[in-house]
């Protein structure tokens, strides 16, 4: 009972993070709200995802807590944590500087797609945890 | 037999929905491709609600950020459902006797008339919508979406009754040994 209920936070979790950094990059890309400065909604976004990535680091630790035995050697998991390790130094990085006013179009159409493409893997890291290395 | 059943049964060995459901690749990047869409676009539904609620956003007008993520909601939307559609269908017979996929699907049903409802006086009005309405049509459709969340990871967690599957009636032994068990 435990083990769906901590999933769900796990679930509502990156859906706040992932949701509102795609915000962020739907904007950079174009698509979005092209009529509001990037800044703004970098901004408006921010909070909300860093209440996303409590939840799911809290959660996520709970769920590894479970049987690290069965996570630490599985393939997916390991992906998953690389690639998480990596978008969230990309995001308080790189994609924090180029939805400054001064960053080019083109840097940030480009930071866009890799925080897009990292944080893509994270969650397919994650699905794949549960198909991999044999049965659960 | 229900009209329901039989439709799930044939579904369910339909060749696409066999080849899928025994996939041991596909099957998983059709549920990535789930989730990636809930996270990307179920954000753009998280953000129309807590515009709708006063929580976020508050400098753009509320008819600005509805319109704004209109777009990418029905595109995540189409994703979401195409994939759904393609699972639900490779386990149709298991998922008929799953009464978390039922309530998931009355839920959805009630979010479609939930945006009825709200279509004047908040999605497609001309004006903003009223403060109180805008609450009420916010934190309902955040209560039917968490309903919805809850109810597709609570899927994963019946087991179908082994006995009733209709994949198992070319294995009467099978069938036998798994009602015993």
């Amino acid at each position: 009972m435990v083990f769906p209920v901590l999933e769900c936070f796990h679930i509502l979790g990156f859906i706040l993070l992932a949701g509102s950094i795609a915000l962020v990059d739907f904007r950079l890309l174009g698509g979005l709200m092209p009529d509001q400065g990037t800044a703004e909604l970098s901004v408006d976004a921010a909070p909300w995802t860093l209440i996303g990535l409590a939840l799911v680091t809290t959660s996520g630790s709970l769920l590894f807590a479970s049987d690290p035995d069965h996570y630490y050697l599985n393939h997916a998991f390991q992906f998953k944590m690389g690639a998480l390790l990596l978008a969230i130094a990309f995001h308080y990085t790189v994609h924090g500087r180029v939805v400054r006013p001064g960053a080019s179009a083109g840097s940030g159409k480009l930071a866009a797609c890799l925080s897009l493409a990292l944080w893509a893997s994270v969650i397919g890291g994650g699905i794949f945890i549960g198909f991999v290395n044999g049965p659960q | 037999m229900t009209p329901v059943l039989s439709f799930a049964q044939w579904l369910q060995y339909t060749d696409w929905a066999a080849a899928l459901r025994y996939s041991a690749t596909v099957y998983p990047l059709v549920l990535t491709l789930h989730m990636i869409g809930i996270a990307f676009f179920g954000g753009m539904i998280l953000f129309t609600n807590l515009r709708l609620l006063g929580w976020s956003m508050r400098r753009l007008p509320v008819s600005k950020v509805i319109g704004a993520l209109r777009v990418p909601k029905y595109i995540g939307f189409t994703i979401v459902i195409t994939c759904g559609i393609l699972m639900a269908s490779s386990k149709a017979e298991e998922y008929y006797y799953n009464w978390f996929f039922w309530t998931k699907m009355s839920l959805l049903a009630l979010i479609a008339v939930h945006g009825l409802v709200f279509r004047r006086s908040v999605y497609r009005g001309r004006l903003d919508p009223a403060p109180s309405q805008a609450k009420l049509a916010g934190s309902l459709s955040l209560l039917l979406w968490t309903g919805v969340m809850i109810c597709g990871r609570g899927i994963g967690y019946i087991e179908p009754p082994l006995e009733k599957l209709h994949a198992l009636a070319w294995f009467p032994w099978l069938t036998r040994f798994c009602a015993w068990l």
